[in-house]
């Protein structure tokens, strides 16, 4: 059983315009759906949680007439994304095509998550769209602008601070940590001086994404600092090259994300080849992006919630669980359906 | 001038049905069984085999009945006496002869036969037949047990399209998209769509995701009893199985509707965002047992109908959603395969290939007999009775009513501890 279901992959290239004739236009069906948990088999967590529809008690909104926001703000409100979305997997990209995916990254208005930089030149407007991973003992090459690090444990944390101190870099901080449920790590971001948390499965840990991703949420809502919520400095990214479709990147921002680093997916999506010409993989990157924002604002619009930053992040009374065991919906905070 | 029109090839025979790619609910034994009721009208079997196939909550929800009769064979069965299926609703204003409602579909969606077809089997059977959204086809008015629709774009509707009817429906939403407007895409809106619902030619008709006069439970409550007033008759609230489905049903009892159509996820659709089709909305199953329960706490489930659809596909699924607290069972999906629906989903491209869901044409090569149609919904009908009849025998049951809210005799098999919770159902371990 694939991750890659074929309507997962036929509904990414729809929007892509790899298939079909209506490129960036949410794909339509017919007839009752076969989806998981029910027909399909699940394979994750994501598989078992629905949206809710708003009707009777409350109004849905029609985003095809009335406004919808999917913009979201990352690193302490300087950095606006269009959508919660972080383009990521460029690892796999080939690198004369690394310019093209950053540019339709940054026309369209979402980040890049640049793994393994080659030295590259960037605009200044377009650095600031990229999160640029830090290699090892090289802090005096990064340019202003956010820099990832890969982090594990406190400790970890406080020497990476105390280097970029002394080095007197202008920087934004964000650490990538492994899908784990380290409360301690969660509550020390904001004190080492870090504005943004990426949790990114692939980078192993003990939990599905799902599971620590809500306990960040949870953690960073119940610490105060100066009479907010510490979540309120810190933002939540999940990473992991198994967020297929906007769908799963509207759950997860319900769990507490509010960008999704996407990786695979788009990959899949544009049906990237080393080949491809570059006005083409471009034309689709911006498709896909256009088509899962729309797919994005009906999912709000359903769910009558007009911005996504703050009415689905974290928002998990909007979401139910189908056929999860108790102890799985108390740790995610997601009531079972029916309740 | 020449007369170009060719006389079209009048389908009265199933087509055969295609391997599936992916998995699907509605799998080659359970189309063969409704093919089977269609084409005698007898019962094929007492306990629905085909729920072995698929996972959803219901199918692995049993009667204890069930799993104490081991083996019983296929063959002819006796339909017994004295098993009465007939229920009233709407506060006893209607009869319906089995407890079957059939589910609303626009004409525009399906091609003008099938809509006929449908209301013709209700009038047939004593039934009930909801016209879906799409305004009045001329034939389906001449119908007597029909339900007219009011839902968002009011498409086609004026006071004497509401009078057609038994009942008049207010629909909120629907079970394959929750929270958003139906979808006519503009390659099946042709001049007899575009007169019926009185839209331009070739334009998708999305309806309104809200309606714009209903914002809050009291503004529900006014179009409730507008229609009443108007209409003179009874009034049902079609909405979608979600998150507060227990409070929606609650608010549509106290304001004053007769009953409520809840719509589960999975349900069928003519076109919808499968983003939202895939990922909106809750199982029937869960629905019905969360808003009984509810009504019943409240003190308001006396007198008040609940209409349980989605995914409902035979007998058993009937007397399941009955035992969970459901008054009466909605089928649009099986009717459609009753009249030869062979499941490929392309029902939004207008070419089906069994012309239930085909754009019109003033000159269609295929067109689906009537007749047949008519002939197959009926016998879905009765067949289908007599299955829920023999259920009821080996339940010791003497009629469907009695078998209302009977969640203890239901047993629940590898299911979670949350959801045999919200079914009030016990659970055994084994079986799946």
């Amino acid at each position: 059983m694939s991750v890659w279901r074929r309507d997962i992959v036929s509904n990414l290239r729809l929007l892509a315009g790899v298939e079909g004739k209506t490129a960036g236009e949410p794909p339509i069906a017919s007839m009752g759906a076969t989806n998981p948990p029910l027909i399909e088999r699940p394979l994750f967590i994501l598989d078992h949680i629905v949206s809710d529809g708003a009707q009777v008690t409350r109004p849905s909104i029609d985003p095809y007439r009335e406004p919808t926001e999917t913009e979201v703000y990352l690193l302490g409100g300087d950095l606006r994304l269009t959508m919660p979305i972080i383009i990521g997997g460029l690892t796999s990209v080939d690198a004369k095509h690394l310019d093209v995916v950053m540019l339709a990254g940054f026309r369209m208005g979402v980040g890049i998550h640049l793994e393994n930089p080659p030295s590259l030149q960037f605009h200044v407007d377009v650095r600031r769209h990229v999160f640029l991973e830090a290699s090892e003992g090289d802090l005096q090459g990064l340019q202003s602008g956010p820099v990832v690090f890969s982090i594990e444990s406190v400790e970890e944390l406080a020497k990476v601070r105390r280097a970029v101190k002394s080095l007197g870099l202008d920087t934004q901080l964000i650490a990538r940590v492994p899908s784990s449920a380290n409360r301690s790590l969660y509550r020390e971001v904001l004190f080492a001086g870090f504005q943004t948390v990426i949790i990114d499965e692939d980078l192993g840990g003990e939990e599905p994404l799902e599971v620590s991703l809500s306990e960040a949420d949870h953690t960073l809502k119940k610490l105060p600092i100066n009479g907010f919520p510490a979540r309120y400095y810190v933002g939540l990214i999940a990473a992991s090259k198994r967020i297929r479709s906007s769908s799963d990147i509207f759950k997860l921002g319900g769990l507490g994300a509010d960008a999704c680093i996407i990786r695979d997916a788009w990959l899949i999506g544009v049906d990237y080849k080393p080949d491809i010409p570059a006005h083409q993989l471009s034309e689709r990157i911006e498709n896909l992006l256009i088509g899962m924002q729309r797919e994005i604002k009906l999912l709000m619009g359903a769910a009558g919630v007009s911005s996504f930053q703050s009415s689905i992040v974290g928002n998990r009374e909007l979401f139910r669980a189908i056929d999860l065991p108790y102890h799985m919906c108390e740790r995610l905070g997601v009531k079972p359906a029916g309740e | 001038m020449i007369n170009t029109k060719s006389t079209p090839i009048l389908i009265t025979k199933y087509l055969p049905i295609p391997k599936r790619e992916s998995k699907e609910f509605w799998t080659e034994s359970r189309i063969q069984h409704i093919r089977y009721l269609a084409s005698t009208g007898k019962p094929k079997m007492v306990w629905d085999r085909c729920k072995s196939e698929t996972s959803r909550i219901l199918d692995r929800v049993f009667f204890w009945k069930e799993l104490e009769d081991a083996g019983v064979e296929e063959g002819d069965y006796e339909v017994p006496d004295g098993i009465s299926v007939s229920t009233r609703i709407c506060y006893g204003s209607i009869e319906l002869a089995h407890p079957l409602y059939l589910g609303d579909m626009s004409f525009g969606a399906l091609s003008g036969v099938p809509n006929i077809a449908i209301a013709r089997a209700a009038d047939l059977t004593g039934t009930l037949a909801g016209i879906g959204e799409g305004g009045l086809h001329p034939e389906v008015g001449k119908c007597s047990r029909i339900a007219v629709q009011w839902a968002s774009a009011r498409f086609g509707l004026d006071l004497d399209v509401l009078r057609k009817g038994m009942a008049v429906v207010i629909k909120i939403g629907q079970g394959a998209k929750p929270g958003i407007g139906g979808h006519l895409p503009g390659v099946k809106v042709v001049e007899i769509i575009s007169q019926t619902r009185r839209i331009p030619v070739g334009v998708d008709a999305i309806s309104p995701a809200p309606h714009h006069d209903i914002y809050s439970i009291e503004d529900l409550e006014q179009r409730i009893l507008a229609l009443k007033e108007a209409t003179g008759r009874p009034v049902l609230v079609k909405v979608a199985a979600t998150n507060y489905i227990p409070y929606i049903a609650s608010g549509v009892a106290r304001m004053g509707a007769d009953g409520i159509i809840i719509d589960g996820q999975g349900a069928g659709t003519g076109a919808a965002p499968s983003v939202v089709r895939d990922n909106v909305g809750i199982p029937i199953e869960l629905a019905v047992a969360a808003a009984d329960e509810m009504l019943r706490r409240e003190g308001l489930r006396d007198g008040f109908t609940i209409i349980a659809a989605g995914r409902v596909s035979s007998a058993e699924d009937a007397a399941k959603l009955t035992a969970l607290g459901a008054d009466v069972a909605s089928i649009g999906t099986a009717a459609l395969i009753a009249m030869g629906c062979i499941m490929i989903h392309k029902c939004h491209l207008g070419f089906c290939p069994a012309v239930i869901t085909n754009k019109i044409t003033d000159n269609p090569k295929k067109v689906l007999s009537l007749d047949t149609a008519t002939r197959w919904v009926v016998n879905l009908i009765e067949g289908w009775s007599a299955e829920l009849k023999l259920i009821l025998e080996r339940l010791g049951l003497k009629s469907v009513e009695e078998l209302r809210g009977r969640r203890d005799l239901l047993v629940g098999t590898g299911l979670s501890d949350s959801t045999l919770r919200v079914l009030g159902v016990r659970g055994v371990s084994g079986k799946n």
